[in-house]
């Protein structure tokens, strides 16, 4: 499964009590003229106070790997898109999903629009990483941050069609299959966003000076395939059916485990790469 | 194992050469589609090795792209031959 | 674009990576075809039928002689003879952009003849499996035009970036290689 972090979640409180706690024990055995902590021009009390520019990091990253148990949940088994109704199926059978799943589609994309959020939180985790490999200025982070953002709002809203739907079930059936459909639309079609996240993400850390670099350049590439195997969606709307279709082996099944793979790919990377940058920021003397 | 090097324009004049032996055998089925497939996987292996320079590379990713190379070609040929 | 991929095993270019990956992608589009070939035979056979093997062969040839003439510069490259490289690249250039003329007309051609990825199952993987084939060629031709614009100025990371993009290339002609023959090659059962 995911790596273990090397640091708790709550790693600043220790590292923070860990060096008062050093800082307390040297005061007391040290000669009387060594810094206090608890003298406020000193050195020890400057590093006591100085800025965590990792902190809630790690939480942030987290929440990736949490978002996709959520949407396990929420989307895959209650939405019963395992895979999504077809493209080619009448509207009564759409209508007939709603009408017979209707608790289980109203709590799905409940959740579904409640959690969305985490992307978000997930994609900022990513962008505090990437500014630590990004030397020009701070554009990659900033575009795979938007990115990001993007697509929450995919992960969110086409949930809005389908809660409506559920929340109807008695409308026409035409209407049930409009909806289903526009949901399913936007949600696949909006790919270029996630495209943009990704790229964004591979070319900064491809990019990186570091004689080990935070992130492997296999990731890297693998993040820019993803992001190209992506426009296989291009042809779903003029396929009702088939493999290429929106429950098809390939724009269904094989991007849909692209997808789960990436994140759950990416999270233990920048995980990792996380605990590297605190590592390294705790061997950092402070300076004045 | 000496790696050979051959330079680019006898790679050039080995695909064309199969080439030409694939579409001459081109409709033919069964069998006949195994020269087809000969040739198209002879070719891919080409490429790989030398345009690519696979032949210079470290052993993994050499496995990977005969790997990828000859699935390919079984894959095609062998749901072929199935059908 | 010169990176480790293992520490042990020596340094190859991060993007093979990407062909890796895009190759196996390609391997899984073979195998669906060739499964859904085994469940309508004469339908796949009828439609092979129509496509014109010249053209495909035509396309083989140009590809093949462009990943030539790419490979050329990149041994141009590595001398360090920058007009050579240049001229080179651009003959692969022009030579490359003969593929997608061909192509383009052989869709239209196809259209004009009522063929649309709507036809039948055999067209549809014709024209998603070479469209998507397409999009690589483009990626591979402004990769290729970006080398030749970079090819300008004395640069240090240059013989990588050569290096990477004639991979992406001869990955084009690779995929080509297998999709010429398994829809245009391939016999009636």
């Amino acid at each position: 499964m995911v790596a273990r972090p090397i640091l708790s979640e709550t790693g600043d409180k220790d590292r923070k009590t860990e060096m008062g706690i050093i800082m307390a024990s040297r005061a007391r055995s040290a000669p009387v003229d060594r810094p206090s902590p608890n003298i406020p021009s000193t050195d020890a009390a400057r590093v006591a106070m100085a800025p965590d520019s990792l902190r809630y990091v790690r939480f942030c990253l987290w929440m990736g790997p949490v978002l996709l148990v959520l949407l396990v949940v929420f989307f895959a088994v209650l939405g019963h898109n395992i895979p999504p109704y077809s493209a080619a199926l009448p509207a009564e059978e759409i209508a007939a999903h709603f009408r017979q799943h209707t608790t289980s589609a109203r709590i799905g994309m409940t959740g579904m629009m409640v959690s969305g959020v985490l992307y978000l939180v997930w994609g900022m985790g990513i962008a505090k990483v990437m500014e630590a490999a990004e030397r020009d200025n701070d554009l990659l982070s900033r575009l795979q941050l938007w990115g990001a953002g993007f697509t929450t709002l995919v992960l969110v809203f086409p949930p809005a069609f389908w809660l409506t739907a559920a929340f109807r079930p008695e409308a026409d059936a035409a209407i049930l299959m409009m909806l289903y459909d526009a949901g399913w639309i936007m949600f696949d079609m909006a790919f270029s966003l996630t495209m943009l996240q990704v790229t964004a993400f591979a070319i900064c850390f491809l990019n990186d000076w570091r004689a080990v670099p935070l992130i492997p350049k296999p990731v890297s590439w693998f993040a820019i395939w993803v992001a190209v195997v992506f426009m296989g969606f291009c042809f779903l709307p003029f396929f009702p059916d088939g493999p290429f279709s929106r429950s098809g082996f390939f724009n269904y099944w094989v991007e849909f485990s692209i997808f789960f793979w990436a994140m759950l790919i990416l999270s233990i990377f920048t995980l990792r790469a996380l605990a590297r940058l605190q590592r390294e920021a705790m061997e950092q003397p402070v300076h004045a | 194992m000496m790696a050979l090097q051959r330079g680019p324009t006898v790679i050039w004049l080995l695909l064309m050469a199969a080439t030409l032996v694939g579409a001459g055998s081109a409709g033919a089925e069964g069998w006949g589609f195994a020269l087809v497939m000969l040739a198209a996987t002879f070719k891919a292996q080409l490429i790989v090795r030398y345009y690519m320079e696979m032949h210079a590379a470290p052993l993994a990713w050499r496995l990977v792209f005969d790997g990828l190379v000859g699935l390919s070609g079984a894959i095609i040929l062998g749901l072929h031959l199935l059908a | 674009m010169r990176e480790m991929a293992q520490h042990r095993s020596g340094s190859v270019p991060g993007i093979l990576t990407f062909i890796a990956a895009d190759t196996a992608n390609f391997i899984l589009f073979f195998g669906y075809f060739m499964v859904e070939r085994m469940a309508q035979p004469a339908l796949f056979a009828r439609s092979a039928a129509m496509l014109d093997i010249r053209l495909g062969l035509l396309n083989t040839v140009i590809l093949i002689t462009s990943g030539w003439l790419v490979a050329l510069s990149v041994e141009a490259a590595r001398a360090g003879e920058m007009d050579k490289v240049r001229c080179r690249l651009r003959l692969a250039i022009g030579v490359g952009l003969c593929f997608g003329v061909v192509k383009t007309i052989e869709y239209a051609d196809k259209m004009a003849h009522g063929l649309t990825p709507q036809t039948d199952a055999f067209f549809t993987f014709y024209y998603v499996f070479t469209g998507i084939h397409l999009l690589h060629y483009g990626i591979g031709i402004a990769l290729l035009a970006a080398t030749l614009v970079r090819a300008r100025r004395i640069d240090a990371g240059f013989a990588g970036w050569i290096e990477s993009c004639a991979l992406f290339w001869h990955m084009v002609d690779l995929l080509w290689v297998f999709l010429f023959a398994m829809l245009y090659l391939q016999g009636a059962l």
